[in-house]
């Protein structure tokens, strides 16, 4: 993980000052203000992912408004809300909106500071994941239509008698793509290649 | 006197001519008889002649004038004749009797004219009528003398040459210029050498004339009464059935009976029914129509007049036109229907009072609320009823203030009233008054005021728990805008504090510069957050404030009103105690307002808290010094706990459960933006006493 990029939305001056000068003491971060909703969002194409301190209560496009469209248009961006008054109500409606987190002001550093470890780790595994997925997408390109037949059959759970009888082979043709396809995706045991083809997305998760 | 003198019976009206001629006759017959006759005859005339002047003066008395008249002018020629014929015929000469027989003769006013109308003899009785003598009148022209006025048809000459003989009225003139009635008797006579003559018997009738003008012009007026009166008078003839005489030329009069020849059918028939009962007089009233159309009615009234048999033959009868009396009684009639219907029906209490407050008339409403009968009311005095604690005397005063106001007054009177059963009530007056027949009525309007009393209560009490309501909702919004205000900063000083403590932890790398900028700036943020509170208790206190100088006296009365209107005034006893009531205080009339309020309020709440104590409120005001006036605000209530009292004036230092602990704080500050102070004591006989000052404004108002 290289760069660890905060977005500090807030139409308090002194406040988005105070937060830059902590973040630059704890230090590992990249900041960078402004000073309304509207801002932010005109500028997201260009920002690398990271996370996102919004204030609740702004002139123009409110933290909660400003908050939907980004979820609308990127998911690249983990938001912690912050507010100087927070009631449950609010709390609520920023969670199903798709808030990270939510502060209420005046705070305390620490609590602060782990927000935006929490945001930035759930960035990093969603990177993980998506390089992951990458992996054995590629893996399963590499396969034949018929290795990718048996590798569904498998994934069914069925004997190789019955993947034969169902694709109409021998059953011995059948345990050799098996051999090959594990080959392939480099793995030792059927359990594993089911857990690559499920990454990859060939089955769904859920039957159905 | 005249029958044994003259065996000739009094002469009939109209009977003149006759009589002349008999006159004549028994003079021709006289003659004859020669000288033997003469005494006889002389006696006779002079009898005659006596008979005249007894005629003019004794018969005035009697009879019509104008008859009277022809018996003068009569008797007159008759003697006027005897004269002349024995002068001219006989030839006896008897001159003493002659003598004594003419001067009784020449009383008789005669004169004669010749044909030229010159004067050839004048009498001693033309003397009295005209005051010419015989010396100037001889030889006069008679209309030249006289300004005789006879109308072109009357001239003497040619008449008399045509009738020998005629009788007209002239108008003339005496010697001192009156003008005179004359009737005259005109004989024509010759007196031989064919020079004709005329003896000209004259009667002044001048008074006849005048009291004849007078009795047309009374009977001219008496006509114009009858008209203006609308009285018609009749007189009709039953037995032929025909009108025989009524009065004329008013309309009204007329329109009240049938215009024609015959009654009015349904004005007979009860005439009829009155004649048949045998009665002599009748009175009915019968509606008749105008000319125009409109409907009238009259008044009439006849005498039946019966003839020896007991027929009716006759009926005499007048009418009056009654319609504007009949309207105006029948106005009158609804009138009063219409003021008991009022009476009956209007819902405050009603009074009609004489000035001095005698009831004269009550509404049903007024026997409700009091509590009395009509007939027990009436006839008593307003201030008998009203129990308001001072001597009736001093009611009846503002009574009576009040009757003088009338509907000037811009608000009621507010009287307590002692109904019949002893209960006392609050009812507001209305006083409004009327003049009748010259006599000042006044009209009371008094409503019980129990019903609006209850619902303002009502509505107070609700206005203030709205007030109440809409302060803690206020208080919310103001706490929420509050914290958002004050969050910013307080985050921004945690974030600066949390970095620099970041950079202390960082010891070995410590930058010196960085760290005091990063508490620089917090230490700003937090000066920002205090600012901002600042800014807040000044638009609270200062916000608004509206300077004027106003009178202490009516801002504590006033305050107190507005404080005591709740539950816990109940049964607080109000006590007022206020030196130099005129004097001025600059101050927020509102603000000051709050402050009384809140002490009134609080010491009301105080005592409400310790039920079957003593509850007196004392509001005393004084000067203190020359600029400052002292309000104190005393209760009878438990006083201040000591551990309360130190802390008194902090905000959320409060006794009450409900209470913010705001109210004193806020007012201390009022008193002291004011340039006064607020301060409280325990009274050393148990109580609170809170007093604060406020600057005294200048007699002078400045600016």
């Amino acid at each position: 993980m290289s760069e660890r990029h905060v977005y500090i939305v807030d139409d308090d001056e002194g406040l988005r000052q105070s937060v830059e000068v902590l973040l630059d003491a704890a230090g590992g971060f990249t900041t960078r203000a402004f000073d309304s909703g509207e801002a932010f969002l005109d500028s997201l194409v260009e920002l690398p992912a990271g996370c996102v301190l919004l204030d609740l209560n702004m002139p123009g496009l409110d933290g909660l408004l400003v908050l939907r469209r980004l979820q609308q248009s990127d998911g690249r961006f983990e938001t912690i809300l912050l507010t100087g008054q927070g009631d449950i109500g609010i709390a609520v409606e920023a969670m199903k909106s798709g808030a990270a987190d939510f502060i209420e002001k005046p705070y305390d550093n620490g609590m602060l500071l782990g927000a935006l470890a929490g945001g930035f780790e759930r960035i990093d595994n969603r990177e993980r994941e998506a390089s992951a997925i990458q992996v054995a997408r590629s893996n399963i390109e590499r396969l034949t239509p018929r290795e990718r037949d048996v590798l569904l059959g498998l994934i069914d759970g069925k004997a190789n008698k019955i993947i034969a009888y169902e694709l109409d082979i021998s059953p011995r043709t059948v345990e050799i793509y098996r051999a090959n396809l594990m080959d392939k995706l480099g793995v030792r045991s059927v359990a594993e290649a089911v857990r690559i083809a499920f990454t990859a997305g060939i089955v769904p998760v859920l039957p159905g | 006197m005249i029958n044994s003198l003259s065996d000739k019976p009094l002469p009939e009206r109209g009977g003149h001519s006759t009589r002349a001629h008999d006159v004549k006759q028994s003079a021709l017959i006289r003659r004859a008889r020669a000288r033997r006759t003469i005494d006889l005859t002389a006696v006779t005339a002079a009898g005659l002649t006596g008979s005249i002047l007894a005629v003019q003066t004794g018969v005035a008395g009697i009879g019509p004038p104008h008859l009277r008249a022809w018996v003068i002018a009569a008797t007159i020629a008759a003697a006027a004749a005897c004269a002349w014929t024995w002068l001219r015929r006989s030839p006896v000469r008897l001159h003493v009797r002659r003598r004594e027989w003419m001067d009784a003769v020449d009383l008789a006013p005669v004169m004669v004219v010749d044909d030229r109308n010159v004067i050839r003899h004048w009498s001693r009785g033309c003397e009295y009528i005209y005051g010419w003598s015989a010396a100037e009148a001889l030889g006069r022209d008679r209309g030249k003398l006289l300004h005789t006025q006879i109308d072109e048809a009357e001239q003497l000459w040619p008449r008399l040459k045509a009738d020998r003989r005629l009788d007209n009225d002239v108008s003339e003139r005496h010697r001192d210029g009156r003008d005179l009635a004359i009737r005259q008797h005109v004989e024509l006579f010759d007196q031989g050498e064919g020079q004709p003559a005329a003896i000209v018997s004259v009667t002044d009738v001048t008074e006849l004339r005048r009291a004849e003008a007078a009795l047309r012009l009374s009977e001219a007026r008496l006509a114009t009464a009858v008209s203006i009166q609308g009285i018609f008078i009749y007189e009709y003839d039953l037995i032929a059935d025909r009108m025989i005489w009524a009065t004329q030329g008013d309309e009204r009069a007329e329109s009240t009976a049938n215009p024609g020849a015959t009654l009015n059918p349904n004005l007979r028939r009860t005439l009829d029914q009155a004649i048949a009962a045998g009665r002599d007089r009748t009175h009915y009233d019968f509606a008749f129509t105008y000319a125009d159309g409109r409907e009238g009615l009259a008044e009439g009234w006849a005498r039946i007049v019966r003839d020896r048999n007991g027929r009716a033959i006759r009926l005499l009868g007048t009418h009056l036109d009654v319609t504007e009396r009949w309207q105006r009684e029948q106005a009158l009639r609804t009138g009063e229907a219409e003021r008991r219907a009022i009476l009956l029906t209007v819902p405050d209490a009603m009074f009609v009072c004489s000035d001095r407050g005698i009831i004269r008339a009550c509404s049903a409403s007024a026997c409700r609320l009091f509590g009395y009968a009509e007939e027990d009311l009436i006839g008593r005095q307003v201030s008998d009823f009203i129990a308001d604690g001072r001597p009736a005397s001093a009611v009846r005063r503002e009574l009576f203030r009040a009757f003088g106001r009338g509907a000037a007054a811009t608000s009621p009177l507010r009287l307590d009233v002692r109904c019949e059963s002893g209960k006392v009530i609050p009812v507001g007056f209305v006083v409004g008054t009327a003049r009748r027949d010259g006599v000042r009525m006044v009209v009371v309007l008094g409503r019980d005021l129990r019903p609006a009393i209850a619902s303002e209560e009502r509505f107070h009490r609700m206005n203030n728990d709205l007030a109440q309501v809409s302060r803690l909702g206020m208080m919310g919004e103001m706490a929420g805008a509050l914290a958002h205000e004050l969050s910013q900063p307080l985050s921004a000083v945690v974030n600066f504090l949390g970095a620099a403590e970041l950079m202390l932890s960082q010891g070995d790398r410590l930058q010196r510069e960085r760290l005091r900028s990063t508490i620089d700036r917090a230490s700003e943020q937090a000066s920002r957050a205090g600012e901002i509170i600042r800014r807040l208790r000044a638009f609270i206190l200062r916000g608004e404030a509206d300077m004027r100088a106003e009178r202490l006296a009516d801002l504590v009365r006033e305050a107190a009103a507005l404080a005591l209107f709740n539950a816990n005034s109940f049964g607080v006893r109000l006590t007022y105690a206020l030196e130099h009531e005129d004097r001025l205080v600059l101050g927020d009339r509102v603000q000051i307002q709050q402050v009384l309020v809140n002490l009134i309020r609080n010491a009301a709440d105080a005592m409400a808290a310790h039920p079957g104590e003593l509850r007196d409120l004392t509001i005393s005001t004084r000067v203190t010094s020359d600029h400052l006036i002292e309000v104190a605000v005393r209760d009878t209530g438990p006083g201040i706990a000591p551990e309360i009292l130190e802390r008194l004036f902090n905000p959320f230092a409060t006794t009450k459960r409900e209470g913010l602990g705001f109210g004193l704080a806020i007012s201390r500050r009022i008193v002291e933006a004011h340039g006064g102070q607020l301060s409280a004591i325990n009274a050393p006989d148990g109580g609170a006493i809170f007093r604060f000052t406020l600057p005294v404004m200048d007699e002078e108002p400045v600016g």
